[in-house]
């Protein structure tokens, strides 16, 4: 079942084109990676397709058009994660996994049972159950990290957009998240996920995004995507490449000196 | 042992129980003592035996300053508590709109122009007027982004000019006598005040406490920044509009009676915020009812306190509020560093 269908989706910034005609589709029980350079657009197209910068084309959600969806039932479908998201108050973990289950409350209705359900597995599914009583400000980089995808995981929504959830977590935590993330994807929901891990995308996701300039470059399996061929082009660089217990993998190795794909 | 849920939802009642009760004890100590050399038993017994002339003190002088302290108070509260949640910058306060300046300046206009002593309701409504039009500036100002910075800017624009023009009114002031009005006026008082300033402001101040109580989710949502707060559904736009709206109600309804009184808004929520959870919606009750609580204890020192003239209360507020604004700039330093 397709989830979320993407057409040519354009997005400016201050006046500026940061992404062009991009199009995609997310089905039920997929993981896709968002990859491409700094500046390529990444950032900007998943806030798009959260419906949270305006942009043209068209986006469908099961569908629906986003923009006929109330808001309620917008952020029930929808489940977005900012990149190197902050806190502004310390919250408690638990209080702060609460608020996924706003989109699920009328405005003064307390939270029922369901919710309180939703927010345990949240907790225990991103393994910080034990921390549930301690303040936000407090916590280390990592559970910070899980915290906040804690709260994305609590909304129970099909379709979740995460923007780098790995970033600045050590290398047992990014493994850990990405086998959430697979979880939840396997859970039957459809989840894009912007990394910049060449490694956890290839392993861990069921198809790969290439974004260069705001431009879609290349989609489909890690093999394609991945080429040394797209790497030079979008990333500029070179990688060691290979294969271990039957999962390939992926290592940035060398800078491109050659110029022959830069502008001036 | 961690607490459960339902254990922060009890202490959140009992907090609201122990703030409800000290209102109700200051309110009757703010009818039972006064100037007079009376004891309060004495007052109440007094009062029960049917002493007219002490019977039109207490109501009609205490009652209507003992409830202006507590809607004012409540207003300053509750609005502050809630600007820091849009905000989400813990030394918001109501006058960083500009509000309270705009409608000192209509207060000052009043009075400059003679027009508070053809109709005692005419201050009143100026500052009102003065709150209004801050407001319509403040939100054409803000309107084309939405980042609390550039709200923040524009409350300084607004602020600032309505007190330059304020200060300009006191230089051209006709007279000593019209000058020290002014200031007087501005320096923030309940005294002389009546149970007439009480239903001009009332109105006003309910409407604005209803928008700025139905945003307490929101501002919860708020912690985790906008675009976040956003995905959970939350239209910033409608969210900020009932803050502001909210503010300019109550802190504008609040300084037509009362003149400015700062920094009530600043501490009763920082008072209540760490017993909370630091949760933005969970202190705008709570903020409401202690920052009644500080202004009718302010009131209350101010009238009891053995000075050679009436103290003004904004005078004792500042001076009780700038050592712990001062000890939050400290201790936000702390924490940034």
């Amino acid at each position: 079942m397709i989830l979320l269908e993407a057409d040519r989706i354009g997005v400016a910034l201050a006046g500026r084109r940061v992404v062009h005609g991009v199009s995609l589709r997310a089905a039920a029980g997929q993981l896709l990676a968002l990859l491409g350079p700094n500046g390529a657009g990444k950032t900007t197209l998943l806030a798009a397709l959260a419906g949270l910068r305006p942009f043209h084309g068209s986006v469908r959600f099961q569908g629906r058009s986003l923009a006929s969806l109330s808001r309620r039932e917008k952020a029930r479908a929808l489940a977005y994660l900012p990149q190197g998201q902050t806190v502004h108050w310390p919250l408690t973990v638990r209080r702060l996994v609460e608020l996924g289950r706003l989109p699920h409350l009328a405005p003064w209705q307390p939270p029922a049972a369901t919710d309180r359900l939703a927010v345990e597995s949240a907790l225990q599914r991103a393994g910080i159950a034990e921390l549930a009583e301690r303040p936000f400000d407090t916590l280390s980089g990592g559970e910070r990290a899980r915290t906040l995808l804690a709260r994305v995981l609590a909304v129970e929504a099909p379709l979740v957009l995460a923007d780098e959830p790995v970033a600045s977590l050590d290398p047992y935590h990014q493994l850990r998240v990405m086998e959430l993330l697979r979880d939840y994807a396997d859970g039957g929901a459809a989840v894009i996920v912007v990394l910049h891990d060449l490694t956890l995308a290839a392993r861990f996701c069921d198809e790969l995004l290439l974004l260069r300039e705001g431009v879609l470059v290349a989609r489909g399996s890690a093999e394609s995507v991945l080429s040394a061929h797209h790497l030079a082009g979008a990333y500029r660089v070179t990688a060691l490449r290979g294969e271990h217990e039957g999962q390939r993998y992926v290592l940035p190795w060398r800078r491109q000196t050659a110029k022959r794909d830069e502008s001036p | 042992m961690i607490p459960a849920p339902a254990d922060d939802i009890r202490r959140y009642r009992r907090i609201n129980a122990a703030l409800a009760a000290l209102l109700a004890g200051l309110t009757v100590a703010g009818l039972l003592l006064g100037s007079l050399p009376m004891s309060p038993w004495q007052t109440l017994a007094n009062l029960v035996g049917g002493d007219e002339r002490l019977a039109v003190i207490v109501l009609e002088i205490r009652l209507p300053r003992v409830l202006l302290s507590l809607l004012v108070g409540a207003s300053l509260g509750l609005s502050g508590a809630a600007l820091q949640g849009l905000l989400r910058n813990p030394l918001a306060e109501p006058g960083i709109l500009g509000v309270s300046a705009s409608a000192g300046l209509g207060a000052v206009l009043a009075l400059y122009f003679g027009l508070a002593q053809i109709a005692t309701w005419a201050l009143p409504v100026c500052a009102l007027l003065g709150a209004l039009l801050a407001t319509l500036i403040l939100a054409l100002l803000a309107a084309r982004d939405s980042s609390p910075l550039s709200l923040i800017l524009a409350g300084v624009a607004v602020s600032s000019l309505a007190v330059a023009l304020t200060s300009l009114a006191l230089n051209l002031a006709p007279n000593p006598l019209a000058l020290s009005e002014m200031v007087l006026w501005l320096l923030g008082s309940l005294r002389d005040r009546g149970l007439s300033d009480v239903a001009l402001a009332a109105p006003f101040m309910a409407v604005g406490w209803a928008l700025l109580l139905s945003a307490g989710r929101e501002l919860d949502a708020l912690t985790l920044g906008e675009d976040a707060a956003r995905s959970l559904g939350v239209g910033l736009g409608w969210l900020r509009t009932r803050v502001i709206g909210g503010t300019a109600l109550t802190v504008g309804a609040a300084t037509a009676v009362t003149g400015s009184v700062g920094f009530v808004g600043l501490i009763a929520p920082h008072l209540l915020r760490p017993w909370l959870g630091y949760q933005p919606g969970r202190v705008l009750l709570p903020g409401a009812l202690a920052g009644a609580a500080l202004l009718a204890a302010a009131d209350l020192a101010v009238r009891l306190l053995p000075t050679r003239q009436e103290l003004m209360l904004g005078v004792v507020t500042a001076l009780l509020g700038v050592p712990f604004f001062v000890h939050l700039l400290l201790r936000a330093r702390r924490t940034l560093s």
